[in-house]
């Protein structure tokens, strides 16, 4: 799940730099051993093959470094059919007794690791699973692993209450993570240093969006992406009850309370699941995936001269989209590389199938 | 000390001959007088399976292998799985002079699991002996009396029109991954609304996994958005609806609901203010009891919410112990504190994120006017209401 602009740019500016010296270690400070997640949701790749892992159970965020290597071509097509069958057979369990939770490639590998649940109870084990882009599928075991770990801010420690991480992104030397409560209808947004430090507990932070002039809402973020607009980094999310905002990512500073400006907005039933941005062609995209049109794909190109809907507008407001019509039923989002995304596909007969695609 | 070993009702193949006799494993093996697997119930952390009798030669052959090598020669699958479907995760080890096998994840009660031995995988100076495939049943779990849905809040049978939330009450953990599957909202005539919640896949539970919090979608509650504009608000004034629940969904062991639930209600007009704590009465107790504290709402709160973000504090400012109530459709809360009242004075405390049933906080409606000032950071987050605890009378 999730964009990489801002970690491909890393990566670009690494690679120039290259010469100048290396890059700062980010395992340096992580303890070896097993983590101890309780529940594996959310995940996305930090640089260094770092993986990282949001576990609403425990309220915590854990960085693992995967030391994870090329397995198979990463630019073959990838297609693995049924897969939710392939894992609980490795589980030892059926369909039914496992929920895949998220999805992440780590970009230079082009593997995928998939967060799962053995169960479905509150007692359900977290399960990594990596799939090489040959479509050979093992267990990521977590255990003698360099890892670290952050706790929540401000996390609910009562029985009843829990905030839900809905998604995580990594950018330069920041991990945001986008969640929502069992009780409050409120934003939760925090954003963690990374490495994680254990001075700096991080931030919260709610973000309000507007819409049509007069009303706003601390509405709960469902996913989001970082993007740069003008040279700058910004966030790009996705709420619950479909508008599309941007807001300056050097707006999250603790404490705050940030206004996003709606750039999109999507129509009814749908509800936005994944996205992620890319390039084709010197134009940036943004692609969607939510429960009703399938695949959106949102021409950004003129993000930074969109005003901002600011009036009720019939029909599509905000920046142009396309839907692309032959994906259908994708549960789950993520780059494979410059030219592919990687997709998990509810089919009709009701089974899950990882693939690769063509940027549309 | 050789453990226990449980005799499942096993299906023997040898040869590759399935039997379907009935026949334990055990028997069938030691007729053809080659190696048998069982399952081990109680190996040191799952049930393992193994392998008996093989020969010292072929235990040998195994030592020699690699771990990814030794896991081909003996590999577990459920039973009724697709035939490309991988092997079980576990451990390969060889104990005592058993191999054995240890699942990663514990098996699951009600499934079919079977054993392979591949013996042609194993190098050997004469001609391999043959497979031995075992099928094992794992018992069902005892059956248990099945879960109730035992509450649903608000209790009112008079909800506003932007109704936000729902809190679904359930006597044991349910499953996670699909909930809204089972939830109806059907109109007066029994039309099921359309796209009524906000479906999130994670879900939305307490961590005991007990209590399922249901949104609408606030899409269509919150004004001037684009589902609202297209489908208009889920609830309409003046309707009548029914919150459907289904017996089909399935508690943490796999069990359904012990029936379905409904919920009628009618709608009121929607709700756009924020709750003004200078509305509610509060009823003092009296001194050396433990009498509760009674407070009284205009108007019902959020159920959840009143359970924790409502305390009471002492007179030196410490937070009291105690019980709370909840009664007359969440219009009424009640403290009853562990130790008697002293006289003085004390402070009902409130976090300004209670809500009603409209998702309107203390002091900020859901919606708010973007042209007020704008808050730049958050501040207090609590705001107390004092009350008087006066001397018994002739004190």
């Amino acid at each position: 799940m999730s964009t990489r602009t801002l970690f491909f740019m890393a990566a670009v500016l690494a690679a120039a730099l290259a010469p100048l010296g290396h890059a700062a270690d980010l395992t340096a400070g992580m303890q070896k051993g097993t983590p101890d997640l309780k529940s594996a949701g959310p995940a996305t790749f930090a640089p260094q093959g770092i993986l990282l892992v949001g576990d609403t159970q425990g309220a915590t965020i854990f960085a693992i470094a995967t030391g994870d290597k090329p397995g198979g071509s990463p630019s073959q097509p990838l297609k693995v059919e049924k897969i939710d069958e392939k894992i609980a057979s490795l589980l030892g369990t059926t369909p039914k007794g496992i929920l895949i939770n998220d999805m992440a490639v780590n970009p230079e590998t082009g593997n995928t690791f998939l967060t799962v649940s053995r169960g479905t109870g509150p007692d359900a084990k977290p399960v990594i699973i990596r799939v090489e882009s040959n479509g050979k599928l093992g267990e990521f075991a977590l255990k003698d692993v360099l890892f670290s770990k952050a706790a929540i801010p401000n996390a609910p420690t009562e029985k009843g209450r829990q905030d839900v991480t809905t998604d995580l992104q990594f950018t330069d030397g920041q991990v945001i993570v986008a969640g929502l409560s069992n009780e409050e209808f409120a934003s939760q947004l925090r954003v963690l240093p990374f490495p994680f430090a254990t001075v700096d507990k991080g931030t919260s932070v709610e973000i309000f969006h507007g819409a049509h002039g007069k009303l706003e809402t601390q509405a709960p973020i469902r996913t989001l992406a970082v993007f740069d607009i003008a040279g700058k980094p910004n966030v790009l999310a996705a709420y619950t009850c479909t508008p599309l905002v941007k807001f300056p990512l050097s707006d999250l500073k603790p404490g705050a309370k940030v206004k996003g400006t709606t750039v999109a907005e999507l129509g009814n039933r749908n509800r936005p699941l994944d996205m992620i941005v890319y390039k084709k062609d010197g134009k940036d995209y943004l692609l969607m995936a939510n429960s009703a049109r399938g695949v959106m794909k949102v021409n950004v190109e003129m993000i930074d001269k969109t005003e901002g809907i600011s009036k009720p507008i019939n029909g599509t407001a905000g920046l142009p989209y396309d839907t692309i019509a032959d994906l259908k039923g994708v549960m789950q989002l993520d780059k494979l590389d410059k030219d592919h995304a990687l997709v998990l596909v509810l089919s009709d007969s009701g089974s899950l199938n990882l693939q690769s695609i063509q940027l549309p | 000390m050789r453990n226990s070993v449980l005799r499942f009702l096993a299906l023997a193949a040898c040869c590759g001959c399935a039997r379907q006799d009935g026949f334990s494993a055990a028997d069938a093996v030691d007729a053809a007088g080659g190696p048998k697997i069982e399952l081990n119930a109680a190996a040191e952390r799952h049930a393992a399976f193994e392998v008996l009798g093989l020969s010292k030669a072929e235990l040998e052959a195994v030592k020699q292998l690699d771990a990814d090598q030794q896991a081909a020669v003996f590999e577990v699958h459920v039973a009724d799985s697709e035939p490309d479907a991988p092997a079980m995760l576990g451990a390969t080890s060889i104990v005592e002079g058993r191999l054995q096998f240890t699942p990663r994840y514990g098996l699951e009660p009600g499934l079919r699991y079977r054993a392979v031995l591949h013996r042609t995988k194993l190098p050997a100076r004469g001609a391999p002996g043959d497979d031995v495939t075992t099928d094992f049943a794992i018992p069902a779990a005892a059956a248990q009396s099945p879960t109730n849905l035992t509450h649903i809040y608000p209790t009112s049978d008079r909800l506003p029109e932007n109704q936000l939330k729902f809190y679904l009450h359930f006597s044991s953990p349910m499953s996670r991954g699909e909930a809204y599957r089972h939830i109806h909202l059907l109109d007066a005539e029994g039309k099921e609304v359309e796209a009524a919640f906000l479906e999130l896949g994670e879900e939305l539970w307490d961590r005991d996994q007990k209590r399922f919090t249901l949104l609408c979608d606030p899409g269509r509650v919150k004004r001037g958005l684009k589902p609202r504009e297209e489908l208009g608000p889920v609830l309409h004034e003046g309707g009548s609806y029914t919150l459907v629940v289904d017996g089909q969904w399935r508690d943490a062991t796999g069990g359904e609901l012990a029936h379905s639930a409904r919920k009628s209600f009618s709608v009121s007009p929607p709700d756009e203010t924020a709750i003004d704590i200078a509305a509610w009465k509060l009823e003092p107790p009296k001194a050396e009891t433990i009498e509760p504290l009674t407070v009284r709402f205009p108007e019902p709160l959020d159920h959840s919410l009143l359970g924790r973000v409502l305390w009471v504090t002492g007179t030196a400012g410490e937070r009291l112990d105690g019980s709370i109530e909840i009664t007359d459709a969440e219009t009424c809360w009640r403290f009853k504190p562990r130790q008697a009242w002293t006289p003085g004075e004390y402070q009902l405390v409130a976090q300004t994120t209670l809500e009603d049933l409209a998702g309107n906080a203390i002091g900020r409606t859901f919606e708010v006017d973007e042209f007020g000032p704008v808050q730049k950071s958050i501040k207090s987050e609590t705001i107390s209401l004092p009350f008087q605890v006066a001397p018994a009378a002739g004190k």
